[in-house]
């Protein structure tokens, strides 16, 4: 009986563990999926805007290696010499030249000048095309070729003064991975970039702030003061967050107008300070804090306010953590409003999702500049969150959101 | 505790400094980039969209020097890129009173704006001046003059065109070469620079293989429109009153079209073309001059040559856009003056030079200043395209453009890529685009 | 901030009033009287005003709703007045109601005469400066927060320093950001008529808003304390329903009616009934978003929501790691969905994205599996009318998988870990676990997460706006990627039928608002409300 719960033991432990290498292999690889976008976001960043348009595209930014060659910057190839890649240096280009093929191999092609090929004058049949045959001269070896149609080749050159000839589009380049840091002040010197950052950092700060206030003052009234139609009131206004906010798009941009806030900062906030979603939150939050707390603080003659900013929210940290990051998302974030009332030639009250959606039409020559927008762009909020997501979770998870 | 008194006062004071600073904001600070200037004296916004920063230079320099010399104060807005959605912010600026004075409009908006009584009919204050609409190509100059009441041109004036522009052949020289196919610049100086001859280079740059493909194009109405327009049909019948993409010709250029990329070497249909082509990728690219100074920056040979006759023979679209007034502006004789100095020779001349436009003033002196901006050494494969049987752009006065375009791209996109057949497309497309006339 | 604090000697005197068998009529009742009923009168002149339309001009529903609200502002002035004299609770209420209200009201127009809504544009300009002293605030608020768990003498230490830290940060902003010259040009500004008006109109509001309050009152007028319980509630929620009604609930109602006009928003509207309703049911363009939108939700929630499980169950285990793999997992939210989409749109580049060229690489490392040759798909991501729509929702579930995965998780938590030492020894599995344990257990928060996710799916706009540009309009290939809320927004901002765009966001809002009912029937246990 005890080897037996031993065995069984040893099965479940080795069970446990390949259960455990199963959930770490799933895990993983979400998580791969996750990032490979934003790694991809960082490396391309730095690239020069060619190697952003390069096929078979590469994760890390490289540039061509190039040579001093008479006191001109040229670029490096790794050709074949002799069988050997060797560095070579591309002296000349647009030789005419000739894709030549073995008549008796004919899917193996060779791009070769002109100059180094004569014409035997003989005909031969490859594939049911008749083909003229040249006498092809490479290296020190000759052989009979047939010229299946014209090309353009370059000559190469290596250090040690040997020669060949390739298609230079088609020659792999020597590159080295390196990073063009300069793209970052190239985008923030871009008329839109750097009002955007710190206009979204303002904007999201009053928003947070606001929003944190307006919801503690009236989770604070839903939970605990007993007034007539609390709970009709609560109600609806807790119904409010089905309203997609697209319904009062234009009914609110008029509202704006008439209020003269189109195209200032203003426009994205003061709208912004009330929220039915964070009034529930806090709620939700206050109305598991004992209400004793609040009787015997009324009888020392404490009025509702200090109650609320001496008892109540000390005890909330957790909730206005999470509030506070629920709103800052959705503030730097904002998209589609920011998009209607800020105007294109104003600037000045850009943030940065505008900012970027507009870098996306303007630069698409030049998606490192994007990518260097992007990064410039998450960057506050994904560090603000990594700074504080040893508190995040626990504090979603305490703020009795169920 | 004390802290958290503090953090709210904190909160408090600098609500409150936003607050104030107000006045210095519109006095010192800022700019008054977000009002109309109603009435402020000699006081004008402008606004075109730049193709590209340098341009944006130019015309910021442009707006310095005219504001010296008609004695205005002038503030020039660049305006984001097309796709950026310039129309529709000038539209959302328009209804809530913050649009610029003068601006720039695509040429195929002009009746949507006109209709919708936002834009100026300048013709009275054009007439007090030495204006005269025949310094200008004839194709922009009957949509800017036409009048929607009396359904004729030549009454009102909305505007003046700021430049106009057409299409050409971008071609990766060293693709060409390498593929040993005939040269397309030589094939057009001897007039063979025909659909067959096209085919042919287009499948001879496709045969080097691997990522390499010969032809292509943005999936917009001006390239697949070449096709219509090339084999001798059209979108519209001769009075712009209905639509003709069910003609004959029509039919034939899209189904010559639609053969092309079923069986030829072309960058997928909706696929984005400039980015292989920059890549290296491409043989022959479809795109207007406003692509020019961007493609320099590629580090291969490149060239432009004109598109190829159809079996109509040539044929290339004429694009343009004006300046036009805005309907409320406050100083409507100096917005005008604004827009004559604007399309000036000199003027036009200056922007030519940053090689994104072709001047649209019939003018020597401006056309030279667009052939020097080299490279590409084929520059005249442009100005051939204006001479050449061009199409001009237009609005539809008698509909709805953005409405018939949204459905003709959707079916034209059917019929390239298979999901529709050429005569069901036939059979259909007059009625589809119907609601575009009706309103 | 706090209400003033009756004194012991005050107390004494409001026990003496209550006390005295007749109850005299102090002179701050008197005025108090006379305020409400100049308020009466006031309302009453305002509302004759906007009726005639001498000095207020205002137009269309609006007008009717400012007619109505200040018919009824000077009704219950005028009761109020009545109350007061009768020394009635009512009349308190009333006349607290209403000054709230004008305070708001005088204190807006105030600000917004001084220009301090618009001028948050000065401080956005030189807010740039200010950021380095707003770090300097946010390390002090970190050094506050090492400062527990340490050694005694150390807290002080760290205290002191954050205390420090966060006031210099906090005066070092304000100034650097023009605290001063504001002050300057504030004061200058509020002492010009129209902003001075309303702003003794606001102050008069806020004292009388102090005496109705006080306990002078309470004592007067002889107030339980569930009565002024109405009165506090009323004063905390208000911040909370002025907002609502200003910014949600006005702006809904208009877009009621303007979505029964012909309105474009520029010009006049005429009233049309439910034509724009009508033309909806017809219209093709319509119904093509409302299939879309269909198809996007149908797959794009339950593989938001699903995989959200799993993970969350998986990251609850308490494995070494797991907090790493959670903060990677909330990545893409954080990014925010421009961010996002952008990144993703050269990714799909069928030519030279590198999506496509991953799947080349996997096939044939696939292929070397000898006798298989498949050919690696090759698919045109977005400009694809059969994939256009996938590609949004792939992109969807990137950016809300890892948000919904955090909420779960939260919901996780309040699972006591007994619960599950219990089914192990009953011999459950994982599986067994998972379906016994935490689905029960997660059903309400698997009924929030679905709806929010519901809410979000339903109003797809920025993906499509974002993907589809420069190359494609947002419709994508052939209409493939058009969502209600991509035509309601051509609709309102490029062709400008303002009417037939509030139309349709009303269908959308039916649509969201039946879904979310079916939501709440399938979890009737659901502990949002009755908690």
């Amino acid at each position: 009986m005890t080897t037996e719960a031993a065995r069984d033991k040893r099965r479940r432990q080795r069970r446990s563990i390949l259960g455990k290498a199963g959930i770490y292999f799933v895990l993983s690889f979400f998580a791969l999926l996750m990032v490979f976008p934003f790694v991809y976001m960082a490396a391309s960043a730095l690239k020069t805007p060619a190697d952003t348009f390069r096929y078979p595209p590469k994760v890390l930014p490289r540039q061509a290696a190039t040579v001093e060659v008479n006191g001109e910057e040229r670029p490096l190839f790794l050709l074949p010499i002799d069988g050997i890649d060797t560095e070579v240096v591309l002296i000349e280009e647009g030789l005419e030249a000739g894709v030549f093929t073995d008549p008796v191999s004919p899917e193996e092609e060779l791009a070769w000048p002109l100059s180094l090929a004569l014409p035997t004058g003989e005909l031969v049949t490859v594939d049911g095309e008749s083909l003229e045959v040249y006498a092809v001269t490479v290296g020190d070896r000759s052989s009979e070729l047939a010229l299946k149609r014209n090309t353009v080749v370059g000559r190469f050159e290596s250090t040690a003064g040997d020669e060949t000839y390739a298609v230079v589009r088609t020659a792999p380049a020597a590159e080295s991975v390196s990073a063009e840091w300069q793209n970052f002040s190239e985008v923030l010197q871009r008329p839109a970039m750097e009002r955007a950052l710190s206009n979204t950092i303002l904007v999201t700060v009053l928003v947070v702030l606001g929003v944190l206030f307006t919801s503690i003052m009236g989770g604070y009234a839903f939970a605990r003061i007993n007034f007539p139609f609390r709970n009709a009131i609560f109600v609806t206004y807790l119904g409010s967050i089905m309203i997609p906010f697209i319904v009062v798009l234009v009914p609110l941009f008029q509202l704006m107008v008439a209020f003269d806030w189109i195209d200032h900062l203003g426009v994205l906030v003061w709208p912004f300070l009330f929220n039915a979603y964070g009034t529930f939150l806090m709620r939700q939050f206050f109305v598991g804090i004992p209400g004793e707390l609040d009787e015997s603080a009324v009888i020392d003659g404490a009025t509702r306010w200090t109650i609320l900013w001496r008892i109540y929210v000390p005890l909330s940290w957790p909730a206005i953590a999470t509030l506070g990051t629920f709103s800052f998302l959705y503030a730097w974030n904002s998209f589609v409003w920011p998009l209607v009332a800020i105007n294109t030639a104003n600037t000045e009250s850009y943030v940065l999702t505008i900012a970027l959606r507009q870098l996306g039409g303007q630069a698409v020559e030049s998606p490192n500049l994007i990518f260097a927008g992007i990064v410039i762009a998450v960057v506050v909020p994904i560090s603000i969150f990594i700074a504080a997501q040893r508190y995040f979770v626990e504090n979603v998870a305490t703020s009795g959101i169920k | 505790m004390k802290l958290r008194k503090l953090g709210l006062l904190v909160v408090v004071l600098s609500m409150f400094v936003a607050a104030c600073s107000g006045e210095t904001a519109s006095t010192t600070v800022a700019p008054d980039t977000t009002e109309v200037s109603e009435g402020e004296g000699d006081s004008l916004r402008w606004r075109t969209r730049p193709d590209n920063d340098e341009e944006a230079a130019v015309y910021a320099g442009i707006s310095d020097t005219l504001a010296a010399e008609l004695g205005i104060e002038l503030q020039y807005e660049p305006g984001g890129t097309e796709t950026a959605g310039y129309q529709q912010n000038l539209l959302t600026e328009l209804a809530a009173g913050t649009a610029p004075d003068v601006f720039w409009l695509p040429g195929t908006d002009i009746a949507d704006f006109a209709t919708r009584g936002v834009i100026l009919d300048a013709r009275s204050l054009a007439d007090a001046t030495d204006h005269s609409d025949d310094d200008f190509y004839p194709g922009p100059m009957f949509h800017l003059t036409f009048d929607p009441d009396s359904g004729e041109a030549g009454g009102v004036l909305w505007g003046l065109p700021r430049d106009v522009s057409t299409f050409g052949l971008y071609m990766n020289v060293d693709l060409i070469q390498e593929a040993g196919v005939e040269d397309p610049r030589e094939l057009a100086a001897n007039g063979e620079w025909t659909w067959q001859k096209f085919g042919e280079v287009v499948d001879g740059i496709g045969a080097l293989g691997g990522e390499v493909v010969g032809y292509g194009q943005s999936s917009w109405w001006g390239p697949y429109g070449y096709w219509i327009n090339a084999a001798g049909g059209g979108f519209f019948n001769e009075d712009r009153s209905a639509c003709a993409l069910d003609s004959t010709e029509s039919v034939a250029g899209l189904a010559a079209l639609a053969e092309f990329y079923a069986e030829s070497s072309v960058v997928p249909w909706g696929e984005d073309a400039e980015a292989p082509f920059r890549a290296g990728n491409v043989g022959l690219f479809q795109n207007g001059r406003w692509a020019t100074p961007g493609i320099r920056t590629v580090d291969f040979d490149f060239d432009v040559v004109k598109l190829p006759d159809g079996p109509g023979g040539p044929s290339n679209w004429l694009f343009w856009g004006a300046y036009v007034i805005n309907a409320n502006t406050s100083n409507p004789e100096a917005a005008w003056d604004l827009v004559a100095a604007l399309t000036t020779a000199d003027v036009q001349a200056q922007v030519a030079e940053s090689g994104a436009n072709v001047p649209s003033r019939v003018s020597q002196a401006a056309l030279d200043a667009f052939l020097t901006f080299t490279p590409p050494a084929n520059n005249q494969a442009f100005l051939d395209g204006l001479s050449e049987n061009p199409t001009a752009e237009g609005p539809l006065w008698a509909g709805s453009w953005p409405e018939f375009v949204s459905v003709m791209d959707a079916e034209v996109g059917a019929v390239v890529t298979g999901a529709t057949s050429i005569e069901d497309y036939a059979a259909d497309i007059c009625t589809l685009t119907e609601s575009a006339f009706t309103g | 901030m706090g209400l003033p604090q009756s004194s012991k000697e005050e107390r004494l005197a409001v026990n003496a009033t209550i006390s005295s068998p007749v109850r005299a009529r102090p002179g701050w009742l008197m005025a108090l009287g006379l305020w409400q009923l100049l308020f009466g009168l006031g309302s009453g002149v305002a509302m004759g005003m906007v009726a005639s339309g001498t000095g207020i001009e205002v137009i269309g529903t609006p007008r009717l709703v400012l007619l109505g609200a200040l018919g009824l502002a000077a009704l219950l002035a005028l009761l109020s007045v009545f109350d007061i004299w009768r020394l009635a609770h009512r009349g308190r209420l009333i006349a607290f109601v209403l000054n709230l209200i004008l305070a708001a009201v005088a204190g807006f127009f105030t600000l917004q005469e001084v220009n301090v809504f618009n001028g948050l544009d000065a401080l956005g300009a030189n807010f740039g400066r200010g950021l380095p002293f707003l770090a300097v605030m946010a390390v002090g608020w970190l050094v506050s927060g090492w400062a527990t768990g340490v050694r005694p003498e150390w807290e002080r230490a760290l205290l002191l320093t954050s205390r420090g830290l966060m006031a210099v940060g906090a005066g070092a902003l304000l100034l650097s950001v023009g605290l001063l010259p504001g002050l300057w040009t504030f004061l200058t500004r509020i002492v010009q008529p129209p902003a001075v008006i309303f702003l003794a109109v606001a102050v008069l509001a806020v004292l009388v808003l102090r005496l109705v309050k006080s306990s002078q009152a309470t004592a007067a007028f002889g107030s339980t304390s569930k009565q002024l319980e109405v009165i506090d509630g009323i004063a905390f929620v208000s911040p909370n329903i002025l907002g609502f009604l200003a910014f949600l609930g006005g702006p809904l109602v208009i877009s009621l009616f303007v979505s029964l006009t012909d309105w474009d928003g520029l010009g006049e509207a005429s009233f049309i009934g439910l034509g724009n309703y009508i033309e909806l049911l017809t219209d093709p363009f319509f119904h093509r978003s409302l299939l879309n939108i269909l198809f996007f939700g149908v797959v794009a929630i339950p593989l938001s929501v699903i995989p959200a499980l799993a993970l969350a169950s998986a990251l609850n285990m308490k494995l070494p790691g797991m907090r790493v793999f959670r903060a990677l997992y909330f990545l893409p939210a954080v990014a925010g969905v421009v961010g996002v989409a952008l990144i993703w749109k050269q990714l799909y580049n069928a030519t030279i994205g590198y999506i496509n060229y991953a799947l080349l690489q996997l096939t044939e490392f696939v292929n070397l599996i000898p006798g298989l040759e498949l050919t690696a798909p090759q698919p045109q991501w977005l400009s694809n009318p059969s994939t256009a729509m996938l590609s949004m929702v792939i992109v969807f579930v990137f950016s809300t998988i890892g948000f919904n995965t955090v909420l779960f998780l939260a919901g996780l938590q309040g699972v006591p870990p007994t619960l599950y030492e219990a089914a192990e020894l009953d011999g459950a599995g994982v599986w067994g676990k998972f379906r016994n344990i935490t689905i029960p257990v997660l059903a309400p928060t698997t009924v929030f997460v679905s709806i929010t996710t519901t809410i979000l799916a339903l109003q797809l706009f920025s993906e499509p706006f974002i993907l589809n540009a420069p190359q494609l309009s947002p419709n994508g290939p052939d209409n493939a990627t058009l969502t209600p809320v991509i035509y309601l927004y051509q609709n309102a901002f490029e062709r400008f039928n303002q009417g037939y765009a509030s139309a349709i966001g009303w269908v959308l809002f039916l649509v969201i608002f039946a879904i979310t009912i079916v939501y709440f029937r399938t979890q009737r246990e659901d502990g949002v409300l009755t908690s």
